[in-house]
């Protein structure tokens, strides 16, 4: 779990990932994206790992992991923007096509509170929240 | 001794039968049973869902399940009706290559020049579950555009005709609006005001506003306005305010929107009303005099039952503009003018994307609020179609998603902390302004039964030929200059500057899955299929309630006016009940 949170905050930016409290709800969801990750995306995921550890002392691991060639492999590039769109989204997809699959925790996507909005069809606020500068 | 109508109870087993459940059949069932709550109304419906917030949250679940956000019918996937009443769930795609075949499995085509892009749900609400509510009124000119422009058709009816009726229809459903925005619009008086303040204009709204209002384009002075919506801007009608979920198509999580279910809920209340749904009306039958008394369907929930016949001295049709005449066709009815099917119309629509220069953060509130009705009026009409312009509080709408925003940085390789960085400027600063033109009525844009059947009941299919017209084309290029014209005094960047109408011809359209024509109304029965009234001029029984009845589409939203008529039929049915016209 803690080499797939280092490779999740690697790929998303998301430094919180590193050390997710064990009873938070971040936690079940990144215990979901593994197994839904192991489950859909097997192979590219697995590699994506390997590339991963490779790469985990080099002075800049992004970097280091995006130039790496194997990293160009289609199976091991969607694996990674998977991994992606279920933190940011929690929705997933496949090869060449926006995510359209839902990885159970849609509310909780990191992009909301990054665009200051909540997620669609999820506001907790009242009347007229809108008009004003979030 | 009491109306006449009371009478004949023993003849009939109801006084009216409604086929169809949305805002038309809901709204005119409900309008009759307060003119007398001694009738005896019974609503069939092919769909089969609840009508309570138990269902909505369901809904509401479902949708979360699908994970494709843009698709108008998630909500709706995992209702039994979706297999067994089938709706078109593909239309919005574009024509094939020739040879391929189309992906819609519901509609059937013929030689077509387009795709019919509309859809709609087949549900007990009807298509109002999945509307965005937006409840602009027509022009007096979108009654009489013959006579005005010496296009399209003009209706037997006009704007005065319906103001009283639009009034009511605002109460009924609840429009949020301001009264002085709108007031006079091209002539369209408002003798009262909206029953609700207009909704609070978004964060985004007011940027935007505060750079283009009173600037030209052309000759035209921008107006931004609030939409009038039926969209809750305080409580009303036992439901809440808005809570802006941004999320008013597919599903209105709070039902601040209103949706038919608001009467249905009423009508259940109702000793004399029932509601039958999972029942396919598969054909209507006259008695010797002319006069259409026998409704014939197939209640699928029920299976083993075989087809059932109910009887009634008045029938309404409301089952849209694609169903209900494919049920006349099917039944060789009301149509001695042959326009029943024909001038199958749609608003054809399109939207441009921009990114503004300052953070606008959209995906909070209503998907939009505001609109510019400055340019569907004017000289030009003669040539080509107006166009009414919204505001987008919802992004880039249909042409871009967050998701999107993220797989594009992602393509390009982007990770780490410049990732959330670079999507969130981008997000935050989407916009569009989206456009929807006129159509004018043509006889060959048609609906027809066709020879394939469905899955599950073995029911004809529509058969659909439709094409669109160049008037309309005209009216997109125009919206699409215009658009760049106002994106550029916002000093906004345009994301896509991809046309409509291609040089090629080829063309970039979206549906605004507003069907309308297919039975119009008309006062010469040669070439129209109802009159003023609704009232089918071969079968004085007859009625049809709905967008079907338009004679020409304009430019607004339909569901407004099509409550409104339906409102004015539904007084007449009343009458001639009242008189025993057809006993």
């Amino acid at each position: 779990m803690d080499e797939f949170l280092a490779l999740s905050s690697l790929l998303t930016g998301l430094a919180s990932l590193k050390t997710l409290d064990p009873s938070s709800v971040e936690n079940r969801m990144a215990r979901d994206y593994l197994r839904l990750m192991k489950e859909q995306f097997g192979p590219g995921f697995t590699d994506l790992l390997t590339i991963f550890r490779s790469v985990a002392g080099a002075p800049d691991p992004l970097q280091a992991l995006l130039n790496d060639p194997r990293f160009q492999a289609e199976p091991v590039e969607t694996a990674a923007r998977q991994l992606v769109n279920m933190w940011l989204l929690s929705q997933y997809g496949g090869a060449g096509k926006l995510p359209d699959q839902d990885a159970g925790f849609y509310e909780k996507g990191f992009v909301w509170p990054a665009i200051k909005a909540h997620a669609i069809g999820f506001s907790h606020l009242n009347y007229g929240y809108w008009a004003n500068k979030p | 001794m009491g109306p006449f109508w009371k009478h004949h109870h023993g003849t009939y087993d109801f006084d009216v039968v409604i086929i169809g459940s949305g805002v038309a059949g809901a709204l005119a069932a409900w309008k009759l049973a307060t003119y007398d709550d001694d009738y005896r109304i019974l609503i069939l419906e092919a769909g089969d869902n609840g009508i309570n917030e138990g269902q909505r949250v369901e809904f509401h679940h479902a949708m979360d399940r699908q994970g494709n956000r843009g698709d108008m019918f998630a909500p709706y996937l995992e209702l039994q009706s979706r297999r067994m009443v089938p709706s078109p769930e593909k239309a919005s795609s574009p024509k094939p290559p020739p040879g391929q075949p189309f992906a819609e499995k519901y509609y059937d085509y013929g030689e077509t020049t387009d795709t019919f892009r509309a859809g709609y749900t087949r549900l007990v609400g009807g298509s109002t579950w999945t509307w965005r509510g937006n409840c602009p009124r027509f022009l007096p000119t979108d009654f009489r555009l013959k006579k005005t422009y010496g296009v399209g058709r003009d209706w037997p009816i006009d704007y005065d005709d319906l103001e009283d009726y639009y009034v009511e229809a605002e109460r009924e459903l609840g429009v949020s609006g301001n009264h002085d925005e709108l007031d006079g619009l091209f002539g369209a008086h408002r003798s009262r005001p909206f029953p609700m303040p207009g909704q609070a204009l978004s964060y985004s709204d007011q940027l935007v506003k505060a750079r283009i209002e009173g600037k030209n384009v052309g000759d035209t002075t921008i107006r931004v306005t609030t939409t009038p919506q039926a969209r809750n801007s305080e409580p009303y009608d036992g439901r809440p305010a808005c809570e802006g979920h941004s999320n008013c198509i597919p599903l209105c999580p709070s039902h601040a929107k209103y949706d038919a279910t608001v009467h249905l809920r009423r009508l259940s209340r109702m000793k004399n009303v029932e509601l039958r749904s999972g029942c396919v009306v598969t054909r209507l039958a006259k008695d010797p005099d002319g006069r259409v008394t026998r409704v014939h369907y197939t209640r699928w929930n029920e299976p083993g039952v075989a087809e059932q016949v109910v009887t009634a001295p008045v029938v309404v049709v409301a089952a849209h503009a694609i169903e209900t005449p494919k049920l006349l066709l099917m039944s060789g009815l009301a149509n001695s003018s042959d326009q029943v099917g024909r001038n199958l119309m749609d608003h054809i629509q399109w939207e441009v994307a921009a990114l503004f220069e300052e953070p606008v953060y959209p995906f909070r509130g209503p998907q939009s609020v505001t609109a510019i009705e400055s340019f569907r009026e004017g000289a030009f009409r003669s040539q080509r179609s107006g166009f009414r312009m919204t505001i987008g509080n919802d992004g880039w709408g249909r042409a871009g998603s967050p998701a999107k925003i993220v797989d594009e940085l992602l393509a390009k390789k982007v990770y780490g902390p410049e990732l959330l960085v670079r999507a969130s400027h981008d997000i935050t600063r989407m916009i569009r302004l989206s456009f929807s033109t006129e159509m004018l009525p043509a006889p060959n844009n048609r609906v027809q039964v066709s020879s394939k059947v469905d899955d599950a009941l073995k029911l004809p299919r529509p058969l659909i030929t439709f094409g669109v017209d160049e008037y309309s084309k005209g009216g997109l290029m125009a919206g699409f200059e215009t658009a760049k014209v106002i994106f550029k005094l916002m000093n906004a960047t345009i994301a896509e500057d991809k046309p409509p109408v291609l040089p090629n011809g080829t063309l970039n359209w979206n549906t605004a899955a507003h069907i309308m024509g297919t039975c119009i109304m008309g006062k010469d029965p040669r070439d129209s299929v109802v009159d003023g009234w609704g009232r089918c001029h071969d079968h004085a029984n007859l009625f049809i309630v709905g967008s079907s009845v338009f004679a020409t589409g304009a430019t607004a939203n339909p569901t407004l006016t099509l409550a409104a008529i339906t409102l004015r039929t539904v007084k007449e049915i009343h009458r001639q009940l009242r008189h025993g016209h057809w006993f």
